[in-house]
């Protein structure tokens, strides 16, 4: 750790000059400041009130008290079904994608021809907006003439029926997340060029191969990249929507009803703001232990260099 | 899709959606296999000048749902308002389906809705009971435009909640039975001829289907629960809603027995296998579509899909007929559905509104009827024929079987937990066709939720 210097810091207010510097400074923060209030700070605390609430929006909140979330807890008879299927999803697409990502990543950092076509090619995916995306991979999963069952039966396996089987759904889903993975494959990336080449040259010198270089340079180096895109992962994976939205609407036999998906259901087709605000916040919670406990434990395993 | 009965609901938003599709086609290259269907290719821009309001005249806002080609035909209705008087001037905005009950929701909420606005007609009831809509009764009195007698009284009394008005019909849309004559002969069945009940579709199913449980299908006869769930139970003699007691009634016996149906063929062609099929048609609704092409024989079908037969295989020969009832009923049950012509609550011209909605739940929607190849949901207008259908004979009894239809249709149950209805009827199928329940159970289940539901949001709406 770099040890803090103390510094008096000059008070905010103290001249006229300062004055006017930090009012032109709010001046010009304004438009994120007013956003960061208005757009996401109002409605956050808002839900945090709605859910002990019953509102239909078109009548005045009334106060329920703990209702939401008892209901939740020990009535709602699709709620436990939601958080399964959605950590599910999440225990297997996260940790899929990084592995894939750092893949990826290891194979562009080589030196080879063409390089920046395919970087551009892995990256192309995550730009496409996800309902596009979502009616591209219905054709790719379509049983029949799809791309991934016409390469399963090349190879003489049988044809998976995707999205249509309650078993396969969620692993359809799986595989669609890993189309996306471009932006942890460019951070990683990023990384890995960032690693001193010092280090596998002295590596080389003492007889390191390429298996024991990757193992106690390139992995211990990359840990915090690994951490920062682990986390990003559970939280984007855990929010999962717009392709189930759209691709399988919670079906068949309620495998692909995820959380946000039903969330959103109760907040826009059963009008229920109160109960939705609940599940919002409870997964808010959820999403912020989890990342404690990961941050908390990382310690272990992530290497900050220095120390 | 994993739907599979193909609602309008569902119509609308894949109409929504494939406006996207059209851009990943283009995008996609190679990739897309099938051009965007002209029915839900976004109608091409023009430049047009909007006739500008005549001095004088009350602006109202007008919401409605049509997207593409319909929001043209949308607008050329209300152009034609425009000009014919000069006291109101309409002005349209379009709110895509998926968007239409958050965009309304809020805006009624803020006390900014439009003067305006067609929802879909099964909304009303759950829109009325929250108190969203302005009742009509003293306007539709006082009108000279408006009489109930004209209309057809199942869309009337949809738009009639607890006794008093709330909307005025626009369109409606019925379901009739539908098959290939084609392949109907090239199996030996009679081509004239349509099931009458539930056995003889068995019969037929099996005699049109190609594959088996084990390889898979290359046709499918007919699947009962790849259709309007509510309407199969009607054809069973059950009902789902009892608005007497505003009690749920899925769990009836009847209801149950056309689960069993259901059941009947997940036995004997394969859940997994059926979904399979299903999940690999092309997209309904298009040049591709399953019924067009041979792959699916037959069905109940909603009015707006016998235009797909008339603009993209006008030659394919088809039957259409009454809606087969199970065996034991013995009567033939449809469903009607459309939109309403409604006034939000806090509407700023809530006179000058009604005054457009009269004309245009009763001259407007006549415009409306040929080009969208709806149907009426007024008497004198039931002769319109959609403008797409070739000038033949059969085409027009085809469009007689469908009234017929309506005359004996249901409208979905007034209830304001509809959404909550579909969604458990939907999880009572999946159960029930993959064998985890049996209808029984799984009806039972549906009929507690639901019940409870109901009684929550009716408490609610009365408590505040």
């Amino acid at each position: 750790m770099a040890v803090s210097v103390a510094v008096p810091r000059p008070r905010l207010w103290a001249t006229k000059a300062r004055r006017e510097e930090v009012s032109a400074g709010l001046l010009f923060a304004s438009p994120w400041l007013i956003n960061l209030v208005a757009l996401t700070a109002y409605p956050v605390l808002a839900a945090v009130f709605y859910s002990f609430t019953e509102y239909t929006i078109l009548r005045p909140p009334r106060f329920v008290g703990l209702e939401n979330y008892i209901t939740m807890f020990s009535k709602d008879h699709l709620y436990w079904k939601t958080v399964y299927n959605t950590l599910y999803y999440s225990f297997f697409s996260v940790p899929l994608g990084l592995a894939l990502a750092l893949f990826l990543a290891i194979l562009l950092n080589q030196d080879i021809r063409g390089l920046a076509f395919y970087r551009t090619t892995f990256y192309l995916p995550s730009i496409v907006p996800t309902v596009c995306a979502s009616m591209l991979w219905l054709w790719i999963l379509n049983p029949k003439y799809g791309l991934i069952n016409y390469l399963l039966t090349q190879v003489g396996l049988r044809p998976i029926p995707w999205l249509s089987s309650p078993t396969w759904s969620k692993p359809a889903f799986i595989l669609m997340s890993l189309w996306g993975i471009g932006p942890s494959t460019v951070i990683f990336l990023a990384a890995l060029q960032e690693i001193p080449q010092h280090l596998y040259e002295a590596a080389r010198i003492d007889g390191a191969g390429a298996w024991a270089s990757f193992r106690n340079i390139t992995v211990p180096m990359l840990s915090p990249i690994v951490l920062f895109n682990l986390i990003n992962g559970i939280i984007g994976s855990l929010q999962i929507f717009t392709q189930v939205y759209i691709i399988s609407e919670g079906g068949p036999l309620d495998s692909t009803r995820f959380y946000v998906l039903y969330l959103y259901q109760n907040a826009f087709n059963y009008f229920k703001m109160g109960y939705a605000s609940a599940l919002a916040l409870v997964l808010f919670v959820a999403i912020l232990l989890l990342t404690l406990v990961i941050l908390r434990t990382s310690a272990s395993w992530v290497y900050y260099g220095g120390e | 899709m994993a739907s599979g009965n193909f609602s309008r609901r569902r119509f609308l938003e894949l109409a929504g959606l494939m406006t996207c599709g059209g851009i990943l086609a283009a995008c996609a290259g190679g990739q897309a296999t099938q051009p965007p269907a002209a029915a839900t290719q976004p109608a091409p821009v023009e430049e047009k000048t909007v006739p500008p309001a005549p001095a004088g005249a009350t602006k109202i806002s007008y919401w409605h749902f049509w997207g593409g080609r319909w929001g043209e035909f949308q607008q050329q209705i209300v152009d034609d308002f425009n000009k014919e008087q000069d006291k109101i001037f309409v002005e349209v905005l379009i709110v895509p389906w998926g968007d239409l009950n958050p965009k309304l929701l809020t805006a009624i909420s803020a006390g900014t809705p439009p003067d305006c606005a067609v929802i879909g007609r099964s909304g009303v009831a759950a829109w009325a009971l929250q108190n969203a809509l302005m009742v009509m009764d003293d306007y539709v009195a006082a009108s000279t435009r408006i009489k109930e007698e004209d209309y057809f009284p199942i869309a009337w009394k949809e738009c009639i909640y607890r006794g008093k008005q709330y909307a005025l019909p626009f369109e409606s849309g019925t379901y009739a039975f539908r098959w290939n004559q084609q392949i109907f002969e090239e199996v030996g069945l009679d081509p004239k001829q349509a099931p009458a009940k539930w056995s003889e579709i068995d019969i037929m199913a099996e005699k049109t289907t190609k594959g088996d449980k084990e390889k898979g299908y290359e046709r499918f006869g007919f699947c009962p629960w790849k259709h309007r769930l509510d309407l199969i139970g009607w054809l069973a003699g059950g009902d789902w809603y009892d608005p007497q007691n505003e009690k749920i009634t899925i769990d009836r016996e009847e209801n149950i027995r056309a689960f069993e149906w259901f059941k009947q063929y997940a036995d004997k062609y394969g859940t997994e296998k059926i979904e399979e099929f299903w999940g690999a048609l092309p997209e309904w609704a298009t040049e591709n579509d399953p019924f067009n092409q041979g792959l699916i024989v037959m069905g109940y079908s909603g009015s707006w899909e016998l235009s797909i037969v008339a603009e993209y295989k006008p030659d394919l020969q088809i039957g259409v007929a009454a809606n087969p009832p199970a065996d034991e009923f013995g009567k033939t049950v449809s469903i009607n559905q459309g939109s309403a012509c409604v006034l939000p609550r806090g509407s700023a011209h809530p006179a000058e509104g009604f005054e457009f909605l009269s004309w245009h739940s009763a001259v407007g929607v006549g415009k409306w009827i040929p080009n969208a190849a709806d149907m009426a949901s007024r008497y004198d207008q039931k002769d319109i024929l959609p403008a797409i259908f070739p000038d033949e004979q059969r085409w027009k009894d085809y469009w007689k079987v469908y009234y017929d239809m309506l005359e004996v249709a249901y409208h979905e149950p007034m209830i304001p937990v509809l959404e909550q209805f579909n969604t458990e009827l939907g999880r009572a199928r999946d159960a029930v066709i993959y064998g985890q329940k049996t209808p029984a159970e799984a009806l039972k289940e549906a009929q507690q939720i639901v019940q409870a539901e109901l009684e929550k949001a009716l408490a609610a709406a009365g408590a505040s």
